[in-house]
């Protein structure tokens, strides 16, 4: 190996490791008794499409996988699900009054059924969270059903 | 053998007649416009000349963007529900608050289609005035 080589390797590694002394600052988990899934009588497969592609990001039910706490990949993390729960967290739905779930549920079916979520990013690490079409159609059409089931409320 | 002349030449006249109905059947798709009544929106007129102008060209079902399309379908819209038509609203409310529609690109190449002013005001003042309605407000 080349002296120069050893150098910039030497320099990397130093460099990998004083990031990791910068904190990431991780978004906590809050705990609470509010189940979307159950108050919304959202169905089974819809609520495992959700939880398998959108509750890293936009609930208090953050699964942080080990790479969640190894810079620089710990501060992307965290900028996503701090970006996702300010979006939309589904553990607060609760909160929301009526004219923002219509807004979200809109949203959700737009974002769901063009392929904007989940960010392929996330499905790269995560292929479970890759959704086909028929589970995009089928989160979308949910997301109108329970967008008018609000409406009515 | 009779059926085969007559055939080959056709007179002048059905040419003219062919074109002139292809030209019937074809005139209201190349016209499109902006929506009509719905089953839960009717569209003000004045609204509806805005929107004609800046919105529809790539907010309709036979526009090139799909990205567009999937956002929004004016043409559509009242059609929609009316928990659907809220959210659309909204968006149209919050894009024009915001300057953000029609986009900067699209308006370099048309400038006439930009929103004045007073056409911004209207068309937000309207889409928060109907889902207010819609939501019983």
């Amino acid at each position: 190996m080349g002296k120069e080589l050893r150098i910039i390797l030497l320099v990397l590694l130093a460099a990998f490791i004083v990031i990791q002394l910068i904190p990431a600052n991780r978004p906590v988990n809050e705990q609470g008794n509010y189940d979307f899934f159950v108050e919304n009588e959202v169905p089974e497969d819809v609520e495992e499409i959700i939880r398998n592609a959108c509750y890293d990001c936009h609930s208090q039910e953050v699964y942080y996988p080990w790479y969640a706490y190894v810079a620089p990949a710990s501060w992307q993390v965290a900028k996503d699900v701090r970006h996702g729960r300010n979006n939309l967290d589904f553990s607060k739905w609760n909160q929301f009054d009526k004219r923002e779930k219509l807004n979200l549920l809109d949203e959700i079916g737009d974002e769901v059924g063009e392929g904007g979520m989940p960010l392929t990013i996330y499905t790269i690490i995560h292929p479970e969270a890759k959704l086909t079409i028929a589970e995009r159609e089928r989160v979308v059409n949910w997301s109108e059903s329970l967008a008018e089931k609000v409406f009515e409320e | 053998m009779k059926f085969k002349n007559t055939s080959r030449f056709v007179s002048p006249l059905s040419v003219l007649l062919f074109i002139g109905f292809t030209a019937f059947i074809s005139y209201p798709e190349s016209q499109s416009s902006a929506p009509n009544p719905g089953e839960n929106l009717t569209i003000p007129d004045d609204v509806n000349a805005i929107l004609e102008k800046s919105c529809f060209g790539c907010h309709n079902v036979d526009a090139q963007s799909d990205k567009a399309k999937k956002k929004l379908l004016l043409d559509e819209l009242p059609n929609l529900s009316k928990a659907k038509i809220v959210a659309k609203l909204d968006d149209i409310h919050s894009v024009v608050e915001e300057n953000e529609m029609p986009p900067e690109k699209f308006l370099n190449k048309y400038p006439d289609k930009a929103l004045t002013k007073e056409e911004a005001s209207r068309l937000k003042e309207w889409a928060k005035t109907t889902a207010e309605e819609m939501m019983g407000n």
